[in-house]
C-alpha cells in the first residue's frame, strides 16, 4: 500500500502507523553508527598494514568531503578552490618540521590553522562573488597558490620537500589520527549544522536576502564557515604529508582534490552529514577494486555520478533513507493489518479507501 | 495571554509619536527614478495601507525602509534612529519585520526552522527567559502553521507560504510590520483568513505599514492609507476618501478628460495614415468597427456571431490548490479587440497563459480556429498563430534586436502568407526605431524600446491572435502612447488581440469589448461603453462601487471588520 501522496493532510492514520518506526530509526542509527566506531577503533588489531594504509585514504577522503559539504553543501557556496587548504596544509607541516623543532602535533594543529586563515583572506577577497563568480574566484585561487609553489625557492619550487626521517610514524598511529580527525570534523560539523548558526547558514543558503530582514548578518557567518571548513581539509593535508613524506605541488595542490571531495559528497547525498561518508565508500571502493585500469574507474564514476544526478539528486544516503522507510513502512502496515484484521477489517479498508483518494 | 507577549507588547491604539518617518525618500535605479521625493509619519500602532497601481514604487518603498535597498536621497528615521545608514539585517533587529509579495522561503528548510531563524536573530538583544523553540512554536500556531511545522518550507501552498512570511516577520518581535500584498494570490475564503489574522496582529499592538491591491483588505484593515503613483505620492487619507479622490481614480481606471482625449487621436491618426496605404486595409478596419456594434450586448453570453477566433469555454485552471480561474468563457472574433481589465491577481495573466498553453488547464475547454487545442502543447499553439507577448516581456537580452526578431520568426505560423523579408519591414515600418537600433543588444534598450521588440518578435511569426499582457506596465505615457497607436496597424493585418493593461481609460478607447475579471471569475462584459456605466469596474479596481455598494464593501461592515479581535 503506498502511502507517499502529496496530501498528507488526510493521511492521519498512516501516519500514526509510521510512528512506532519514527521511535525505531533513532535507535537503528545510534546502534549501527556505534558498532561501526567500536569497530574502527579495534581495527589495528584485525587489519593488516596494507588495510591499515587504505582505510587511512579512506578516513581523508570522508573528512575532506564532509568539510567540503559544509560550506558547499550547507552553506551553498560550491568552492572549487579546496585543493589549496590540501596543499597549504601538507606544506605547513612539512615546513614546520623541516624548521623548527615543534612537536609533531602541534604541527599539525598549526597546518589547519594556516588553512584557516589562509581561507579567511580568501573569503575577505571571494565574500562578495556569488554562485558561479565565487566558484570560478576560488579555482582562480587556487591555480594562483599552485603557481606560486612551482616558483617557491624556500619550499624546493617543482622538487617539493622531503619530510625529515623523525616524522616517520607507524601506520596505525597515521590509522588513528585519520580516525580521530574523521570523528572530530564529522562531530563538530553535525553539532554546527543543528546550532542557531547552522540554521542561519542554510538560511543564506537558501534566500541571502530574506535572511538579512530577518536579522542574519551573512559575512561573520560564511566567513567562519569558510575557515572552518578550510580547518579540518588542512589538518587532512597535514596527515596525507606525513603519510606520502615526499610532497611536491603539482600533487599537493592538485584538482583532483577538490574534484573528489565534490564526487563524494554528490553520490553520497549533499548537505547530509552521513552522505559524504556513503559517498567515499562508494568512491573508495570503486577506485580500489578497478585500480588497475584507471580509465575504466574514471568512466565508471562519472556514470555512476550522471545516474545520480539524474535519478537520485539528494545522492545515496536520502536515497537508501527513502527506501527505508518506505520497506519500513510496508512492514508496519502488514504487521498491523493482520493484527487487527479480524477486529478492524472496515476501518481498515475505509482507511485505504480514503489514502488512495488522497493520490489522486 | 501568552501569545500576546510574544508578539508585541500591550494592545494599544494610535498613539501620537511618529514611530517612522519618511523624510525626501527618493530612490533611483540608474536613470529610472522609482520613487521620488516621498514624505510620510507612521505612527505608533497605526495601519497604514499603501496602494498605488503596479509600478508605483509600493514594494520599494519597503525595500528602503528594510533596508534590502539603499535611499538615494532623503532620510529614513525609526524610533529616532536613522535607518537609511543600516545594513537590512540591523534594521531587522531593530525589530521591523517584512513580509514579501512573492514569498521567499528558505525551501530546504523545516517550517519550524524558518521560522528560528529570527528568533535566534533576536535572542541577541533580549537573551533568557523561556526556550526559543516555544517561541518560535506559539507564532507558528497563532498563524495556524502548527500542525505542518516539520514540513519542509518549499512544498507548502501558497496560503501557507503567506503565512509563513508572516510567522517569519513576527518571529522578530516587531515594532513595525511591513507586510507587502499579503493577499495577492489569494482568494475569497483565503483573503478573510489572512485578513482576519493581520487583524489579531495589529490589535497586540504592532504598528503596521501594509501595501496591498486587495483592495477590500486595505478598506477593512486601514484607517488610513496614501496612494502612490509613478514614484510619487498622490494622496493621502481614509479609505473612503480615497475612494472618491478624484486623482486617485484617475490613476486606477483613467481620467476621462486627461488621458483619453489623446490616446483617440492619435489612433485615429494611425488609422488615417493606414487608410491611404491601401484599401485592403480599409475593408479590414472597417469590419473591426462594424463587428461589435453588432453584438453590443451586455451579459457574458456575449459571443462574437459568426465563430470565433478563439473560443474559451467553462475554463478553470488551478495552481496547486488554489484556483486561478473559475468556470469562465470567454472569446475573441476575427479582428477584434478584446481587452481583459481587473485588479492584480484577478487571473488576467492566468487566462493569456492558458490560451497561449503554457499552463494546464483543469476544467473546459479551449477551441481556436475551430479546432480543440485544450491539450494542444504551448509550442504547437504557436504554429497555430497564437503568440504570447509576456508581462516582463522575456527578451533574449544578450541578442540583438534583429536577432530577436529572426528568433520570432523561426517558427512562424503554418501557411503563412507572408516572406521573412515582407514581415521583417513591417515591424520596421511600425516602430521605426527598432530599425535605428537593430543590432543593438535588446537588453540595453529602454523599457519602451524593449516592448516594440516583444511585440515585433510576437508579429514575426505572422500570428492570427496576439496576447498583450500588461502592454504599457512600467512605462512612461508617451511610450504608451506609441504602442497604443500600434494596435489599429496590427488589426489591420488581420490579426486579432486580447490586450491586458493596467490604464483601463486607454484600453476601453481601443477595445471593440471588455471582459472585467474578478478573482478568476468574469463578472461582466459587454462594449467599452457599457463597462463604463456599469459599476462592477470600480468595484472591481477599488472593491467599492458607485452605485449600491455589496454589503462586504458597505463602510458599516468594514467598521466592524476592524475589531474582529474579540471573536478570537
Amino acid at each position: 500500500m503506498k502511502t507517499q501522496p502529496a496530501s498528507s493532510d488526510q493521511l492521519a492514520p498512516s501516519v500514526a502507523r509510521r510512528q512506532p518506526l519514527r521511535h525505531l530509526a533513532p535507535w537503528l542509527g545510534w546502534s549501527v553508527l556505534g558498532v561501526l566506531v567500536l569497530l574502527a577503533a579495534l581495527g589495528p588489531l584485525y587489519l593488516s598494514a596494507f588495510d591499515l594504509v587504505l582505510a587511512f585514504t579512506l578516513f581523508n577522503y570522508m573528512t575532506m568531503a564532509q568539510s567540503w559539504n559544509l560550506l558547499g553543501g550547507y552553506g551553498g557556496q560550491f568552492s572549487l578552490g579546496h585543493s589549496l587548504f590540501v596543499g597549504a596544509g601538507s606544506y605547513t607541516i612539512a615546513v614546520l618540521l623541516l624548521h623548527t623543532g615543534l612537536p609533531l602535533l602541534l604541527d599539525l594543529v598549526l597546518s589547519g590553522l594556516l588553512a584557516a586563515a589562509l581561507a579567511t583572506l580568501a573569503a575577505l577577497l571571494l565574500m562578495r562573488l556569488r554562485e558561479a563568480y565565487f566558484s570560478i574566484g576560488s579555482l582562480g585561487l587556487a591555480m594562483a597558490a599552485l603557481t606560486w609553489m612551482l616558483n617557491w625557492s624556500f619550499t624546493g619550487a617543482t622538487s617539493g620537500l622531503n619530510l625529515p626521517p623523525a616524522a616517520t610514524l607507524d601506520y596505525s598511529t597515521l590509522y588513528y589520527l585519520a580516525l580521530g580527525l574523521l570523528v572530530a570534523t564529522t562531530l563538530t560539523i553535525v553539532l554546527l549544522v543543528r546550532s542557531p548558526f547552522g540554521l542561519r547558514l542554510m538560511a543564506i543558503r537558501d534566500d541571502q536576502e530574506a535572511a538579512a530582514e530577518l536579522g542574519v548578518n551573512s559575512f561573520p557567518v560564511k566567513l567562519v564557515t569558510f575557515a572552518i571548513s578550510a580547518f579540518f581539509v588542512g589538518l587532512a593535508g597535514g596527515l596525507i604529508a606525513l603519510n606520502k613524506l615526499e610532497i611536491e605541488p603539482d600533487s599537493a595542490f592538485s584538482m583532483n582534490w577538490v574534484i573528489t571531495m565534490i564526487i563524494i559528497t554528490i553520490i553520497g547525498g549533499i548537505a547530509t552529514s552521513t552522505g559524504p561518508l556513503v559517498g567515499a565508500v562508494v568512491f573508495f571502493t570503486l577506485q580500489q577494486v578497478l585500480q588497475n585500469s584507471q580509465a575504466l574507474s574514471s568512466l565508471l564514476t562519472g556514470l555512476l555520478l550522471i545516474l545520480i544526478i539524474r535519478l537520485a539528486p539528494e545522492g545515496l544516503w536520502p536515497l537508501a533513507l527513502k527506501l527505508g522507510r518506505r520497506l519500513g513502512e510496508i512492514f508496519v502496515s502488514r504487521f498491523a493489518h493482520s493484527k487487527q484484521a479480524v477486529t478492524a477489517l472496515g476501518a481498515q479498508e475505509a482507511v485505504g479507501g480514503r489514502s488512495r483518494l488522497g493520490e489522486g | 495571554m501568552q501569545a500576546a507577549s510574544t508578539v508585541g507588547g500591550e494592545p494599544q491604539r494610535t498613539d501620537e509619536a511618529p514611530l517612522l518617518v519618511l523624510r525626501h525618500v527618493t530612490r533611483r535605479f540608474g536613470g529610472v527614478t522609482a520613487l521620488n521625493d516621498i514624505s510620510f509619519e507612521v505612527r505608533s500602532g497605526e495601519l497604514l495601507g499603501v496602494i498605488g497601481p503596479n509600478g508605483a514604487g509600493k514594494s520599494t518603498l519597503l525595500s528602503l525602509i528594510s533596508g534590502a535597498q539603499r535611499v538615494s536621497e532623503g532620510e529614513i528615521l525609526f524610533a529616532g534612529q536613522r535607518l537609511d545608514r543600516l545594513p537590512a539585517h540591523a534594521i531587522a533587529r531593530l525589530g521591523i519585520g517584512r513580509a514579501h509579495q512573492i514569498p521567499r522561503p528558505f525551501g530546504r528548510m523545516t517550517v519550524l526552522q524558518n521560522v528560528l531563524i529570527p528568533v535566534h536573530a533576536r535572542k541577541n538583544e533580549a537573551p533568557g527567559r523561556r526556550s526559543l523553540s516555544d517561541d518560535a512554536e506559539e507564532i507558528l500556531r497563532l498563524c495556524g502553521l502548527l500542525d505542518r511545522k516539520d514540513r519542509q518550507a518549499g512544498s507548502l501552498t501558497l496560503l501557507d507560504l503567506k503565512r509563513l512570511e508572516l510567522a517569519r516577520a513576527l518571529a522578530l518581535k516587531p515594532r513595525l510590520l511591513l507586510l507587502d500584498e499579503v493577499a495577492a494570490g489569494l482568494v475569497g475564503q483565503e483573503i478573510e483568513e489572512i485578513t482576519r489574522l493581520i487583524a489579531s496582529i495589529h490589535a497586540r499592538g504592532v504598528t503596521i505599514l501594509l501595501v496591498e491591491h486587495v483592495q477590500a483588505v486595505v478598506r477593512s484593515l486601514a484607517r488610513r492609507v496614501i496612494v502612490l503613483d509613478w514614484g510619487r505620492k498622490i494622496a493621502e487619507g481614509t479609505p473612503d476618501e480615497i475612494a472618491r479622490h478624484p486623482e486617485v481614480i484617475a490613476v486606477y481606471l483613467g481620467s476621462e478628460q486627461g488621458e483619453q482625449p489623446s490616446t483617440p487621436a492619435a489612433i485615429h491618426q494611425a488609422v488615417d495614415e493606414q487608410a491611404a496605404t491601401g484599401a485592403e486595409v480599409n475593408a479590414s478596419t472597417s469590419s473591426r468597427h462594424s463587428l461589435p456594434s453588432a453584438r453590443a450586448m451586455s451579459t457574458a453570453a456575449v459571443r462574437p456571431s459568426p465563430p470565433p477566433l478563439l473560443d474559451v469555454q467553462n475554463l478553470s485552471v488551478d495552481y496547486g490548490k488554489l484556483r486561478a480561474l473559475r468556470s469562465l468563457d470567454f472569446s475573441v472574433g476575427e479582428g477584434e479587440i478584446v481587452a481583459v481589465v481587473g485588479a492584480n491577481g484577478a487571473g488576467k495573466t492566468t487566462l493569456t497563459q492558458a490560451i497561449s498553453g503554457l499552463v494546464p488547464v483543469s476544467e473546459g475547454r479551449v477551441l481556436f480556429a475551430g479546432r480543440e487545442i485544450t491539450r494542444v502543447p504551448a509550442h504547437q499553439r504557436a504554429r497555430l498563430g497564437i503568440a504570447l507577448c509576456h508581462e516582463g516581456r522575456r527578451l533574449f537580452r544578450e541578442q540583438t534586436v534583429r536577432e530577436n526578431l529572426e528568433l520570432g520568426a523561426a517558427y512562424a505560423t503554418r501557411g503563412a502568407t507572408t516572406t521573412f523579408a515582407q514581415r521583417l519591414e513591417r515591424v520596421y515600418d511600425l516602430f521605426p526605431v527598432l530599425r535605428e537600433r537593430a543590432s543593438s543588444q535588446a537588453g540595453r534598450l529602454s523599457g519602451g524600446q524593449q516592448q516594440m521588440v516583444a511585440i515585433g518578435r510576437a508579429l514575426m511569426a505572422e500570428p492570427r491572435l496576439l496576447l498583450l499582457d500588461e502592454l504599457s506596465l512600467g512605462l512612461a505615457p508617451a511610450v504608451v502612447d506609441q504602442l497604443f497607436a500600434a494596435l489599429p496597424r496590427i488589426l489591420a493585418w488581420g490579426i486579432s488581440v486580447v490586450l491586458i493593461e493596467q490604464h483601463i481609460q486607454r484600453s476601453l478607447a481601443v477595445a471593440d469589448r471588455v471582459y472585467v475579471l474578478e478573482r478568476g471569475r468574469v463578472v461582466f462584459c459587454g462594449t467599452p461603453d457599457q463597462v463604463r456605466a456599469h459599476p462592477a469596474l470600480q468595484q472591481a479596481y477599488l472593491g467599492v462601487a458607485a452605485a449600491p455598494a455589496t454589503p462586504a464593501d458597505s463602510p458599516a461592515v468594514s467598521e466592524q471588520e476592524q475589531h474582529p479581535v474579540s471573536g478570537t
